[in-house]
């Protein structure tokens, strides 16, 4: 299974092949925190994970609501239509308390993974 | 609708996905969030960007093979009618994209509903609708019924009915009337001959008759020794009378008589069906009341409020039995039959109209099955759409709801069709019914309760349609359709459209089979000899009314005939009372034989009873088998005569030869038996022959007269001639209905005429769409069959297996219609009885050459989809696998 994530920055395929099964999940860590303290609407998630990236994380648009639908299936996001006055109809998705609960769990077995790799393969990161 | 919805829809409609709508919401959301940003940041390629991403999307993320969970409840929270609009507009957009399928299906619904509509206006019409009387339901005849002739609607006796209307209390009002024909003349203007009808005073009024101008009968007018006073019809009123408002007043001459106008009626005023141009009061001499002697009236009667027809038939028995015992001689044998107006009026057409409309009804159900299976294959074709949609949390219920917003936009627009359709229909129905002898009147028949009907048809033919493709809908599994990869093959949707095709072969069967049985009777109704030759022999009528002295009639017929005889080209010529074939029973009267005892009352044989000039027989070429024909020597002075027909001996005078055996007839004259004639068909072909006594019109005078002339070439040229020579004899005596005899013979086949074409065009019609129902379910098979049909070959099959394959397949589906059609067909041909001449209901040989050719048309509608699939390339096939 693909999470939908594809890594515009990596120049070899075979390297984004290894990276997509390793990174098996990274879409709904992404997601998951940055709802964290915001709700935020589908667009709006995307333009941050581009612009915090620096555009090396580049979700196909229809595949990231595809997460976005799995992960509400699982109770962890909760989705609501909003109508401001002077804007269009959207649907902010917030994080519910069996989502931060993963987020949690999930930065710890990230970060875990994280330093196995910086220990082994020699990279490191801010 | 906003632009970026639209755009989202257009690019799922172009890859034949759909999404829910919040997804396509909330999808169209982000692209103009991102078009905005775009924009914002004063680059020009805006657009250019939200469609690339758009090109880019990878909707089949969205799909349940990724396990995309429901977006939200919205698609299937509230009510089922919201969106309902938005599935509409989809829609119309899908059937704009197959105009070639949708003008298919709205043109066969469109057909299928005109046709049902028009045929139930018609039925509505001359069935069901309520009869133009006030509380027409009161409304009933009285008829005089011969129980051992099984004559249940005979004429009545005058003594009879002013007995029973006095004696009775079932009735508020009663009257006598009969139809009749009557020589008028006026302003010097040549003299016409006009039907009409002598009616009691209260007649018209017991009918709600309301005069156009002038004023109904009074009581007064139907005194015996008041002055003859006339009604006349609008139509008669503007032809004869130029519509002028002084014709009121005018004085008149009626079968020679003064006579006054003092109203005019609305010509479609009919009493009990009975229509004409005149009325005229009917004068019942007083010692009438007492007449024990003749039938010749009809009786109308207003029931009493509550009082129901049962009722007053039980009342009337009674009554009835009390004359037989005052007037045992006259009355055994007879009892009263009370048969409701609208009862009499639609009795005969009924069978022959519910046929029809029963075979329009299976028609649009053949319709409707095509139309069905046609949505089958489109929602097969529509499978991972439907995939899609379960995934993001359609119900099937919504699903179902889709295929039944599609169908109802079909099955709509075929209804407005059908509607517009029957509103033309209506009229050549109408007036073919009319001429089959169904008067209808065509300004009112397509009426609310029709449109009604046409509302209520495609309300019915929207669930018969949709039902198949909804229920194909609800058992659609993500998973396997998906799997499929879109080809749509389904054991069910096969399934369906297989018991689809049958029953529609199995409803052509049971039209294709109604129709060859009325179609044989009819073929045996014009090869029925009807015992004369009317080939080459123009007829005409003249009606001697009035005080004509019976010599002076005898002399005009004699003058006339001299001077029919002289005309150059007429071989023979003479004179009936009572033209065969002509729709008029003629008198019948029972006789004794005077060399036998006389039988009881009620027992005594009875014979249609005819008048004719000597030369009828050699004039139609009756054969006359014994004795001798009438002669000019058999005059009103000289020893009465009689010639009797086969039948007449068969019954009466088996054993011993007839001639020189007299008759006594019911009013007490005595004829000698002088001569045997063939039989003739006398009220309609195919009728069993009865016994005739013929007598010569010099001994038995009464004022109708028929002339037929033999002629040696077309017998219509001399029409004028006969006119003229007529009027040498009398100025006076007008002439009416000059026509040949084969007309007439034709027309009295209108109706079995009419009812086998009718049918025959429905046969044809469902024979067509059965064919075409075959057609499209192989070919679709076939389509779908490509890569079986072409491994098989690759295999070693011979595209002669492959064909059989196919056509055994169905085949068997035509078989299994055809024979559930035959089945089903004898008990609904029982119901055609009445209609059927010389052929059973359940024919076997008719049911067989019915199904050969069902079959037949089954097999060329398979064979031709069936040659598709052996021209499969086994290698193509194979790659593409």
């Amino acid at each position: 299974m693909d999470s939908g994530i594809s890594y515009s920055s990596m120049s070899s395929q075979s390297a984004a092949d290894i990276l997509r099964e390793a990174k098996k999940g990274s879409a709904e860590l992404v997601i998951l925190a940055l709802l964290e303290h915001t709700p935020r609407h589908g667009y709006e998630l995307a333009a941050r994970i581009d612009e915090d990236s620096n555009g090396a994380l580049s979700y196909n648009f229809a595949s990231l609501y595809a997460t976005l639908y799995k992960l509400e299936e699982r109770g962890l996001v909760q989705g609501r239509w909003v109508e401001r006055a002077g804007q269009r109809r959207r649907r902010y998705y917030r994080l519910t308390a069996a989502g931060a609960s993963l987020l949690g769990r999930q930065r710890e077995e990230w970060k875990q993974f994280v330093l196995a790799l910086g220990r082994i393969a020699g990279i490191s990161f801010a | 609708m906003n632009d970026w919805q639209l755009r989202v829809r257009r690019h799922l409609d172009t890859r034949g996905l759909t999404l829910a709508p919040a997804v396509v919401d909330e999808l169209a959301a982000h692209l103009e969030d991102a078009w905005e940003a775009r924009r914002a940041g004063e680059t020009d390629d805006a657009d250019a960007f939200a469609a690339a991403a758009l090109a880019r999307a990878d909707i089949p993320a969205l799909a349940p093979r990724h396990a995309a969970p429901p977006p939200a409840p919205e698609p299937v929270a509230g009510p089922m009618w919201r969106g309902l609009a938005g599935e509409v507009r989809h829609t119309l957009r899908q059937l704009r994209r197959a105009p070639v399928f949708t003008a298919a299906v709205v043109a066969v619904l469109a057909l299928g509903i005109g046709a049902t509509t028009a045929a139930f206006a018609v039925v509505h019409a001359a069935l069901l609708a309520p009869l133009p009387y006030a509380d027409a339901d009161r409304l009933v005849l009285v008829w005089e019924h011969n129980l051992p002739r099984n004559r249940p609607r005979n004429v009545i006796n005058p003594g009879n009915y002013f007995a029973w209307s006095e004696r009775s209390t079932s009735f508020e009002r009663t009257g006598l009337f009969t139809p009749t024909v009557a020589n008028l003349a006026s302003d010097g203007q040549p003299p016409e001959e006009v039907r009409g009808l002598a009616v009691e005073p209260q007649v018209l009024g017991m009918v709600g008759a309301t005069p156009l101008a002038g004023r109904l009968f009074t009581e007064a007018d139907g005194a015996a020794s008041a002055p003859r006073t006339l009604l006349i019809s609008e139509g008669l009123w503007r032809r004869r009378f130029g519509g002028a408002p002084d014709a009121i007043g005018r004085a008149v001459v009626l079968n020679g008589e003064p006579a006054t106008i003092v109203g005019v009626l609305p010509t479609t005023i009919d009493v009990a069906g009975f229509r004409g141009e005149f009325w005229r009061t009917a004068t019942l001499p007083a010692e009438a009341r007492q007449s024990f002697r003749g039938r010749s009236l009809m009786a109308l009667a207003r029931l009493k409020p509550g009082v129901g027809p049962a009722a007053a038939q039980q009342e009337l028995s009674a009554i009835f039995q009390r004359l037989v015992a005052e007037h045992p001689d006259f009355n055994t044998g007879w009892t009263l039959n009370v048969v409701p107006v609208h009862e009499q009026l639609r009795s005969e057409t009924r069978p022959a109209l519910w046929t029809l409309f029963g075979a329009v009804v299976a028609v649009l159900l053949i319709a409707c099955a095509n139309v069905a299976a046609l949505l089958l294959v489109r929602a097969a074709g529509r499978r991972h759409e439907l995939a899609v949609k379960v995934s993001l949390g359609a119900r099937p219920v919504h699903l179902a709801r889709q295929f039944f917003v599609e169908t109802a936009v079909l099955v709509g627009a075929g209804g407005l069709g059908g509607a517009a359709l029957a509103a033309g229909l209506v009229r050549v129905v109408a007036a073919t019914a009319s001429d089959a002898g169904v008067p209808i009147a065509t300004a009112d028949v397509l009426d609310g309760t029709a449109l009604l009907f046409a509302a209520a048809v495609t309300a019915v033919t929207v669930l018969v349609c949709g039902l198949g493709p909804a229920l194909a809908a609800r058992s659609t599994s993500a998973a396997s359709a998906l799997r499929e990869g879109g080809r749509g093959q389904t054991g069910g949707g096969q399934r369906w459209r297989g018991w689809l095709v049958a029953g529609e072969v199995a409803a052509a069967m049971l039209i294709l089979s109604g129709a060859a049985l009325l179609g044989r009777s009819y073929v045996a109704l014009q090869e029925v000899a009807p015992g004369f030759n009317p080939r080459q022999v123009l007829t005409a009528r003249v009606s001697r009314m009035g005080p004509h002295a019976q010599a002076a009639s005898v002399a005009f017929t004699s003058e006339v005939l001299a001077r029919l005889r002289a005309l150059p080209g007429v071989t023979a010529a003479a004179g009936t009372s009572f033209l065969p074939l002509d729709g008029n029973l003629g008198i019948a009267s029972s006789f004794l034989l005077a060399d036998r005892p006389v039988p009881p009352a009620g027992e005594r044989p009875s014979a249609d009873y005819r008048p004719v000039t000597p030369g009828y027989f050699a004039a139609l070429q009756i054969p006359v088998h014994a004795g001798r024909d009438f002669r000019d020597a058999d005059g009103a002075d000289r020893p009465r005569v009689a010639i009797v027909n086969e039948t007449f001996v068969r019954q009466f005078s088996p054993d011993v030869s007839p001639l020189g055996r007299r008759l006594t007839d019911s009013l007490g004259s005595e004829q000698e038996i002088v001569g045997v004639v063939g039989d003739v068909t006398l009220s309609s072909l195919g009728a069993e022959a009865r016994p005739a006594i013929y007598l010569p019109y010099a001994q038995q005078t009464i004022g109708a007269m028929t002339f037929v002339i033999r002629t040696a070439g077309d017998p219509a040229a001399l029409g004028p001639a006969l006119s003229a020579a007529v009027r040498a004899v009398d100025p006076q005596q007008p002439v009416s209905d000059i026509r040949p005899l084969e007309t007439v013979v034709a027309r009295s086949l209108t109706r079995p005429r009419v009812a086998s074409a009718a049918l025959g065009l429905f046969a044809a019609a469902a024979l067509l769409l059965a064919a075409i129902g075959v057609y499209g379910v192989v070919a679709y098979g076939v389509a779908q069959r490509r890569a079986e049909f072409g491994v098989r070959l690759a295999l070693g099959a011979q595209p002669g297996d492959v064909m059989r394959l196919v056509l055994r397949q169905s085949m068997t589906v035509v078989a299994a219609g055809v024979v559930t059609g035959a089945v089903l067909s004898v008990p609904l041909a029982s119901a055609l009885r009445a209609l059927l001449y010389g052929v059973a209901p359940g024919d076997p040989s008719t049911l067989l050459a019915v199904g050969a050719l069902i079959a037949g048309a089954g097999w060329l509608a398979s064979y031709l989809p069936a040659r598709r699939g052996t021209r499969v390339d086994p290698v193509e096939t194979l790659r593409a696998g």
